[in-house]
């Protein structure tokens, strides 16, 4: 049939005259082919329209369930606590405001948690001690260093995307949104086994540029196979708020 | 319908005491299921609250009815997502049977599954969706909305014509990406 997807887009929109209406219902009840590809259409366009719908729900009852789970847990936190050898109680309120006031981050995800960087080596002699200086520096957290040491390796081989991937993240370490977005974007959008990775600190960085939309787009597209899938949603829920 | 569909009403209505029934009832067992294999109550947490954002995604335009206890749905919804989340952290992944603690009767752990199915399919449509070009996702999206297709075009800067023939060939490609997913695969 020529124009078959056409027909079958406009059978669904309901666009058909009566007289093309009726030829297509004859051909939906001949061609096999053609009625797989027809329920198939009304699956997609049905799921889609029903979880775009949905997502204009789901910032409220995000917020509702953050309420009472966090309402949840306390109760059950303080239940567990209450059968706690007495002279421990003193020693754990004090330990927990520790934990509380030093670790601000310790109530809420951290979403610019870095992963260590693998000190394997890449390519040539000089680059593989550079390399191995740059991971050192990047997992001890020094990321001025790290970015400085990344930037030469990346100049020296554009090609080696895990240095690049690295070096994105190093300068997300140095809250350097913008130039780490301009890293990572292209990694991001390729096919390399870090992009799926990639998508989530460019949605990282994005949002801390308040660039909302673009970070929720990246946000969304991490896909189930990555470490970061996880995160990636909560932060596409939370930028949908 | 399962008498258990007032907590698919709970989740579509944002009723807040509703769903603190649901964490009074099931909470506790979803931490237990989870902490048990090596997770935490954070990590049960997380996945209770992305599995009834889910559930609710799933059943938004009201058409979804639940065949089974909703138990047996959310147990097996979490049980799926921690599954997902172990294989990613390790090699062996599950140190304990994840069903320990939990008896459902055979036809509502089957009744459970294809619910579990259904909402995964709708996912990857998703997931699909959003690794398309910019061009073909924002038609999709735009045409599955509510305003008519010639107001759409306009929307987007297009001909009618343009649209029509473009979100054919969206939808087309879209239909591939989704037929090739393992998920959809693994029926034909």
């Amino acid at each position: 049939m020529d124009n078959y997807f056409e027909h079958i887009q406009d059978y669904l929109d309901g666009t058909l005259s009566p007289e093309e209406r009726l030829r297509f219902e004859e051909a939906l009840e001949r061609d096999v082919d053609l009625r797989i590809e027809t329920d198939h259409q009304r699956m997609l366009r049905e799921t889609v329209a029903k979880r775009l719908q949905a997502n204009e729900g789901v910032p409220t009852l995000a917020e509702t369930l953050r309420t009472v789970s966090a309402a949840h847990f306390t109760k059950i936190r303080k239940r567990k606590s209450a059968t706690t050898v007495r002279w421990l109680i003193p020693l754990a309120a004090a330990a927990c405001l520790l934990w509380v006031f030093t670790i601000p981050g310790w109530w809420t995800t951290d979403y610019e948690s870095l992963p260590d960087m693998p000190s394997t080596v890449t390519r040539g002699a000089d680059a593989d001690d550079m390399a191995r200086e740059a991971a050192k520096a990047f997992n001890a957290k020094a990321y001025a260093r790290s970015t400085q040491l990344l930037t030469t390796l990346v100049d020296a081989d554009t090609t080696n995307v895990r240095n690049r991937y690295y070096l994105g993240l190093s300068y997300l370490g140095e809250k350097k949104y913008q130039q780490s977005v301009d890293i990572l974007q292209p990694v991001a959008d390729g096919t390399a086994v870090y992009a799926d990775d990639a998508r989530y600190f460019v949605a990282v960085a994005l949002w801390r540029l308040g660039k909302q939309d673009d970070a929720r787009h990246y946000a969304t597209r991490v896909t189930s196979q990555s470490d970061y899938h996880r995160k990636a949603r909560k932060l596409a829920d939370r930028l949908m708020q | 319908m399962h008498p258990d569909q007032r907590f698919i009403n709970y989740l579509r209505n944002n009723d807040s005491q509703g769903i603190a029934e649901i964490y009074r009832l099931y909470a506790n067992k979803i931490v237990r299921m989870i902490s048990h294999n090596n997770g935490n109550d954070a990590d049960a947490a997380d996945i209770l609250q992305e599995a009834l954002i889910d559930i609710y995604r799933l059943s938004a335009d009201g058409k979804f009815v639940l065949t089974c206890p909703f138990e047996a749905f959310l147990v097996t919804v979490c049980k799926r997502k921690w599954l997902n989340v172990l294989k990613k952290k390790t090699r062996n992944p599950v140190t304990k049977s994840l069903d320990e603690g939990f008896t459902f009767e055979r036809n509502d752990e089957t009744e459970a599954n294809v619910h579990a199915d259904q909402l995964e399919r709708e996912n990857a449509v998703m997931q699909v969706l959003e690794t398309m070009g910019s061009t073909c996702r924002d038609i999709i999206k735009a045409c599955m909305g509510k305003e008519h297709q010639e107001k759409v075009a306009e929307q987007l800067g297009l001909t009618y014509g343009y649209l029509r023939k473009k979100k054919s060939e969206c939808m087309a490609q879209l239909g591939k990406l989704v037929n090739a997913h393992p998920l959809f695969n693994r029926e034909q």
